[in-house]
């Protein structure tokens, strides 16, 4: 790949966690994307988190990409999620987090509550629809006000999960609320790729994400 | 003067997760207390750390503190304000098996009150009962909770702090939070500053402006023992947004560390740092205040000296003073005359030949 990366996600090496899913999305639009998983023959669990250069890495990208079903995969996973996190923070990339149900559904409650110590670190906070019925029963939250009153809450910039069946996406900022049609995206994960795709470059305040929500 | 500076939780650089070895860490980087949040739900296993964390709190002298659930409706209707206060029973159980000097908690939004008197009693009611359970919980156990707690029979219990609010609507103006205080024993300002310079316009500006705001405090609720929380904190409205590093945001350390070390002897002060960048900034924060502390023993130290000299040559030191102010004139008036003169000189027309002209530019050396 030439060019700097402007999108880096934390994945499985298969690819099949959501994380990756919107990295390889992303590239397929044009943004250059690099996915940091295990080494070829290690093992994702155990793999040596410690050798990944997350400051190199991070040098021109705009966006890092987790979710937070990762974080149930394992101690070197769990502890890659937190490191990615911070060093964005340090190297002034934005954190963006997708929050999906983990393997194991009774675990929702720790990996949200893992989440939640990360707040202060997220700027976009995607939910995918069986994660946000789970969190707003978990947090006894009407699922129609969900997503506003976690911003409200969390102070978490920009807060969107999937609504109508998968059909449209809402987005909760702090200067208002809307929805947006997804049917031509398909999933929510192809609209988030495009989403973060567009917002670098859409103007300020709530027109900006306006726009790009309906890239 | 005691400052006690920590992070609000497990320092992101610790390798482990578990809370004793970020503790660990807070020794090594020279910090001296630690916020933990309460994770829910909170079970055996989690206990387990916190007395863990308890001991080595009690021997090692870290300031332990516990922020309660990361939000509240505890003016909302009684269903909410129930779930709230379940969701809290959890901290403060764990707070004096952590042996918590603080409990932290938010209000939240003012519900189907104004903010006033109205609103004001209703959480101060509240707080009573809250303070009234966490003196419960440290005062019922057996014989044996002495020898696992001893800091039960020597200490304290948790004292519950009242956090100001970031947004105008929710409650917890500093205000409001001093007059619930100051009306429920047992409970204590927990002043984020964050917050407060969010709900201000951006109100935090100078170490003026911090002395206004403990003064304010002191004379309120008196007492000299204080409970902050700092980080970065992007703010639109009077509305907190979200919260920064430090260096990102227009709320500087930099004013609070000089009011700290200029008129911060009388206060025994604990800052939390509850920025994305935890430890960093507490650290950061450190080597603020003792930028200013030193600053500040210079100045006091050229003070001492001007006294000095001033005894020595049979002058006050006002007379001193202005006798360093005239040479100091003289020497900038000086100062000026010789440029003058210099720029004189420049000007002056040349009658020696120059090898500089702007015509030679074919000197290949």
């Amino acid at each position: 790949m030439e060019g700097p990366p402007r999108l880096i996600s934390l994945g499985e090496p298969g690819g099949s966690d959501n994380a990756s899913a919107v990295a390889s999305t992303a590239l397929d639009m044009g943004v250059p994307s690099i996915i940091v998983t295990s080494k070829h023959g290690e093992a994702f669990e155990t793999f040596d988190h410690g050798a990944v250069d997350w400051k190199k890495l991070m040098e021109t990208a705009h966006w890092m990409v987790n979710c937070s079903s990762l974080v149930n995969l394992g101690k070197s996973p769990a502890m890659a999620w937190s490191a990615s996190m911070t060093f964005a923070e340090l190297e002034g990339c934005r954190n963006v987090m997708v929050v999906d149900m983990p393997g194991d559904q009774e675990t929702i409650s720790k990996t949200w509550g893992l989440v939640v110590g990360k707040m202060r670190q997220i700027h976009v906070l995607f939910f995918t629809s069986e994660a946000m019925k789970a969190v707003s029963l978990l947090e006894n939250m009407e699922e129609d006000d969900f997503l506003s009153q976690v911003r409200a809450k969390t102070m978490v910039p920009i807060v969107c999960g999937i609504i109508s069946g998968g059909s449209a996406v809402s987005v909760s900022h702090a200067m208002g609320s809307f929805e947006v049609d997804i049917t031509e995206h398909g999933t929510g994960i192809v609209w988030l790729a495009g989403f973060l795709k567009s917002l670098p470059y859409s103007g300020t305040g709530i027109s900006g994400i306006r726009n790009a929500s309906s890239w | 003067m005691s400052l006690k500076l920590g992070p609000a939780g497990v320092p992101l650089s610790c390798k482990g997760r578990t809370i004793v070895e970020g503790m660990d860490d807070i020794t090594a980087l020279g910090l001296e207390a630690m916020e933990i949040q309460t994770v829910r739900p909170v079970q055996p296993k989690h206990f387990d750390q916190y007395w863990q964390a308890g001991i080595l709190s009690w021997d090692s002298g870290i300031e332990m503190n516990l922020h309660g659930p990361y939000y509240a409706e505890l003016l909302g209707n009684r269903r909410e304000r129930n779930r709230s206060l379940a969701k809290m029973e959890a901290s403060m159980q764990a707070g004096k098996i952590i042996n918590a000097r603080h409990l932290v908690y938010h209000v939240g939004p003012y519900g189907e009150y104004d903010p006033g008197t109205e609103a004001n009693e209703q959480v101060a009611n509240i707080f009573s009962g809250i303070v009234e359970r966490v003196r419960s919980i440290w005062g019922e156990q057996d014989e044996d909770a002495y020898t696992a707690f001893p800091w039960i029979s020597e200490q304290e219990p948790s004292l519950v702090g009242i956090e100001t609010s970031g947004r105008q609507e929710l409650w917890g103006t500093v205000e409001e939070v001093l007059e619930v205080c100051n009306h429920v024993e047992g409970t204590v300002p927990v002043l984020n500053l964050g917050h407060i310079h969010a709900r201000g316009h951006g109100s935090m500006r100078t170490s003026e402006d911090y002395a206004e705001l403990f003064d304010m405090v002191r004379e309120t609720y008196g007492g000299s023992k204080f409970y902050c929380h700092f980080a970065g904190i992007e703010h639109r409205m009077g509305n907190a947004l979200h919260y920064t590093q430090i260096k990102k945001s227009d709320l500087k350390f930099e004013p609070f560390a000089e009011f700290l070390a200029e008129e911060g002897d009388w206060m025994d002060i604990t800052i939390i740092s509850d920025s994305p960048l935890l430890e960093h900034d507490a650290m950061y924060m450190m080597q603020h205040y003792d930028k200013a502390r030193q600053r500040l023993m210079e100045i006091r130290a050229r003070d001492e000296r001007r006294i000095k000299l001033a005894k020595e040559s049979g002058l006050t030191p006002e007379e001193l003073e202005l006798l360093e102010q005239e040479v100091a004139e003289a020497k900038v008036r000086e100062e000026k005359e010789e440029s003058k003169a210099s720029t004189a000189t420049a000007k002056a027309p040349s009658k020696m030949m120059s090898f500089d002209s702007p015509e030679d530019d074919d000197d290949l050396f």
